[in-house]
């Protein structure tokens, strides 16, 4: 039902687009852009979902359509709007973006809303398809795992060093909503969110990028928090706080690309610690390489995540009476079914580029990695024991802007 | 159907574009700002980062012509470093993040030319062969 109505939201809003791109507007201070894509994808496995991808070929993931509106009501103030239609059930449609920004000169930006999270290299374009080599940013660092907007401040200076262009960018603010995963939704309050990202070009050809992002974090993951209750109830605190989602989150990130007309090689690097047993450490990085044959780029990437061991309370004894064992292996049960996995990947994409603003890619992406929250999902308790942590991932598409 | 219509137009856009940015080693560019101190020279580096949105140490607003141009294929070719598609992929990066949007575009040699003259402060290309007036500045030349 829901994604019925998310494909008619999507269909209206591209008729209404396509309506729009049409018009000529004589107001010079309002302008019209926006973004789209459609992909087709197919998992070769039938005991697993990942990404929303089973062993039958969707659009639906990750197909979408977005207008976006500037309005600027001085030399120096605009206000952005970015309404998005999305056809993935973990998702809502609506406003992504929205904010006022003050640029006084070409130095300084500042602004102010609702906004995308500049996580990584492409966290804050994750939608724009167009803007990126691949269909499918590599999962271990661009997964859905972590909340996409913020509500708050952010400043960004641009400057000249010699051979060095560089800009940094100071943001804070906090999300309340939802943290999608596996299907789920879980309602997510993240405060004191404050992050800086520095960017320098070098020479013209290398450009670096690293960031660091903290908040508190509080997730709450419905009937395992309701678990944790009963563990507390019953005195094993230790146990009980090991399943809460409550803590403090730290991100590194380290990233750098060099380009030149015929090639292009990428590298990013990132670190999620937490201090909750529940969250488990991750270290996550990619390395990319394009080779251009005008309009065609070949990529190839190499992703790889891996999460640190988690180490389970040990206050509820084992072998004491029934009721014990019981709790005692329903707590283990309960970390096993919350364990992340480690993802390997290599993706091997072509991008071409058939006009100024239409792309058309192909993808194929060979996956080794266990069961996990944020990795592959079995469709069964049966289809868990036949998987051999081994998949390919097929994905067709077409990325346009306007 | 429109919509078609204009996919085949970009496609045969496109065809140009490959086959210009063939033309494009054979030829040359001059950059041309409309500035008070006529000594401003830049290098390669800061005429990229100018036309790519960043920060260079003088402040000038970029003016460019069209991607089906072959004035702007050679400057992609021989100034930027990057394909079309790149730099179209780089300016829906820029643009739909919020961070800075791609220069504002002059529909031929001869609007560019005029705008130029008439608006201070701002810095083009045009080809090597064309005149340029007095008043403005060549900062940056391709082949020398």
């Amino acid at each position: 039902m829901y994604k019925r109505l998310n494909t008619r939201v999507l269909l209206c809003f591209a008729v209404a687009c396509l309506s729009v791109s049409q018009v000529s507007y004589a107001a010079e201070k309002l302008e019209i852009s926006g973004f789209g894509r459609l992909v087709a994808g197919y998992l070769d496995d039938n005991n697993v979902k990942f990404e929303g991808y089973t062993n039958e070929l969707t659009f639906s993931e990750q197909s979408l359509l977005a207008i976006q509106a500037d309005y600027h009501l001085t030399d120096t103030l605009t206000v952005t709007s970015q309404l998005l239609a999305h056809n993935n059930s973990e998702r809502d449609s609506g406003i992504e973006w929205f904010y006022l920004s003050y640029e006084p000169n070409t130095q300084w930006l500042f602004k102010a809303g609702k906004m995308r999270t500049p996580f990584y290299q492409y966290s804050d374009v994750l939608d724009v398809g167009f803007a990126y080599a691949w269909l499918s940013p590599p999962q271990q660092l661009y997964s859905a795992f972590l909340f996409n907007q913020y509500e708050g401040l952010s400043g960004i200076h641009r400057f000249a060093l010699g051979p060095v262009s560089g800009s940094v960018e100071l943001y804070t603010g906090r999300y309340h909503g939802d943290t999608s995963f596996q299907q789920k939704r879980y309602p997510t309050d993240i405060d004191n969110l404050r992050g800086i990202v520095l960017n320098a070009i070098v020479g013209g050809n290398l450009k670096l990028r690293s960031s660091y992002i903290t908040a508190d974090f509080a997730l709450d993951l419905e009937e395992i928090t309701q678990f944790a209750n009963i563990l507390r109830g019953a005195g094993f605190v230790e146990s009980a706080n090991s399943l809460t989602m409550e803590g403090e989150f730290d991100i590194y990130q380290a990233g750098a690309i060099y380009e030149e007309f015929d090639y292009h090689l990428a590298w990013e690097w990132m670190k999620i610690t937490s201090n909750t047993i529940l969250a488990p450490n991750i270290t996550s990085y990619y390395l990319q390489g394009g080779y251009v044959f005008d309009p065609v780029t070949v990529n190839v990437t190499f992703a790889n995540l891996i999460t640190s061991a988690v180490e389970p309370a040990n206050d509820i004894p084992f072998g004491v009476n029934p009721g014990l064992d019981q709790l005692f292996i329903a707590y283990n049960t309960t970390l096993q079914r919350t364990k992340a996995s480690d993802l390997k990947s290599l993706t091997l994409g072509l991008r071409w580029d058939a006009g100024v603003n239409v792309a058309f890619k192909a993808e194929v992406t060979h996956y080794q990695g266990g069961i996990g929250i944020s990795t592959f999902e079995p469709l069964s308790e049966s289809a868990a024991l036949a998987f051999d942590e081994r998949a390919n991932l097929y994905q067709i598409g077409m990325e346009f802007v306007f | 159907m429109r919509y078609f219509m204009k996919m085949s137009l970009m496609l045969v856009f496109w065809g140009a574009i490959g086959s210009s940015e063939c033309a494009a080693e054979s030829r040359d560019v001059v950059v041309v700002a409309n500035v008070d101190n006529k000594d401003i020279r830049l290098d390669k580096r800061a005429v990229r980062n100018l036309f790519m949105g960043n920060a260079i140490e003088v402040l000038l607003e970029p003016i460019t012509l069209p991607p089906e141009t072959l004035t702007r294929a050679v400057f992609n070719t021989k100034v930027i470093g990057l394909t079309e598609s790149r730099i179209q992929s780089y300016w829906s990066q820029m643009r739909f993040s919020g961070r800075s949007k791609p220069p504002k575009e002059m529909q031929d040699v001869e609007d560019l030319l005029a705008y130029i003259s008439t608006h201070k402060g701002t810095v083009a290309f045009f080809p090597a062969d064309v005149d340029i007036p007095d008043h403005l500045t060549v900062v940056y030349q391709t082949g020398q």
